[in-house]
């Protein structure tokens, strides 16, 4: 009886573990708003490059860090090259990508999508971490317009 | 002292087997990816259905969805240039982020990202993305290359 009921016990406790593993699991798939944003409305900047664009998301990382991919995609129009870049944890913007000139004579915009890997070397800290998205125009008195845009963090995998 | 014991046994397991299935709905599903392998040429005024759709399976608390599509190079025919969006869940079609398509014309891979926000729309359980868009004043039509569409949750 007392064997049995030990038994039962070490199972009963098995089974609580394995509960708690998947009740984490699913968790891990909850969705803080900050780790992807949409913008609907367009924003003229005239500075050269960089400076905080204003966009901000952010993730989570467990104690043992993981890269992270950012993803912006935006319509655009520029008059002349622009660069985009993260700054990640308040860090100087980094890893910087080329924009070309995009001025459709009929108003249109163009479109645009970048993406980097963020690694634990470039600023990572275990807990809450902050991505902003900075850049600017590459020529004097030049200006880039962003209109319907969109900024997404995920964990790699 | 046993009897209780495997009562609180078999009540655990049941809790454990609705956990498990709730995380296997996070499993990919078919239908979050969609291969468009060859081109096409959707012509008219924007905004119709191109019948294109991926869907994702939201928990009962709905999180945010990122769509992307990846296409091989495009051209609208429109002046102005076209648009491209998403229905979501059968309602309008609506821009959930970039949406430009230039009237010059395009060789190389580009991609759009989408985000979709529970207050957009989403509801627990399936939920569809339905590619559309056309001519942003005119409906002279477009040109896509093959393209990819794919939906998933947010982390």
């Amino acid at each position: 009886m007392n064997i049995g009921s030990g038994r039962m016990k070490r199972l009963l406790f098995a089974m609580g573990a394995a509960c708690v593993v998947m009740v984490m699991g699913t968790a891990a798939f909850a969705v803080p708003p900050t780790e992807a944003l949409r913008i609907e409305t367009n924003q003229t900047f005239t500075g050269l490059c960089c400076f905080s664009l204003g966009e901000t998301v952010s993730i989570t990382e467990p104690k043992k860090l993981v890269p992270v991919v950012v993803t912006f995609s935006t319509d655009y129009r520029s008059s002349s090259d622009s660069l985009v870049e993260l700054s990640v944890n308040d860090h100087p913007c980094m890893k910087l990508q080329g924009m070309q000139a995009a001025a459709p004579a009929d108003g249109s915009f163009a479109s645009a999508t970048f993406e980097w890997t963020i690694f634990p070397g470039d600023g990572l800290t275990p807990g809450n971490n902050k991505i902003v998205l900075c850049g600017g125009l590459d020529t004097t008195g030049a200006s880039l317009t962003l209109g319907f845009r969109t900024l997404a963090v995920r964990i790699s995998k | 002292m046993a009897g209780r014991i495997r009562q609180y046994t078999i009540g655990l397991a049941l809790f454990c087997m609705v956990i498990g299935f709730a995380s296997s709905a996070f499993a990919v599903p078919p239908g979050e990816l969609l291969q468009m392998p060859d081109e096409s040429d959707p012509i008219g005024q924007c905004c119709f259905s191109f019948n294109q759709t991926v869907a994702v399976t939201e928990p009962a608390k709905p999180f945010a969805v990122v769509v992307t599509w990846g296409v091989q190079g495009f051209l609208s025919f429109n002046t102005g240039g076209s648009l491209v969006g998403l229905i979501v869940n059968g309602g309008p079609c609506t821009l959930y982020g970039p949406a430009s398509i230039p009237e010059v014309q395009i060789n190389t891979s580009r991609s759009f990202q989408w985000v979709i926000f529970p207050s957009d729309g989403l509801r627990a359980g399936n939920n569809t993305f339905t590619l559309c868009g056309g001519g942003r004043f005119g409906s002279s039509g477009m040109l896509l290359g093959p393209y990819t569409l794919a939906a998933r949750l947010s982390n």
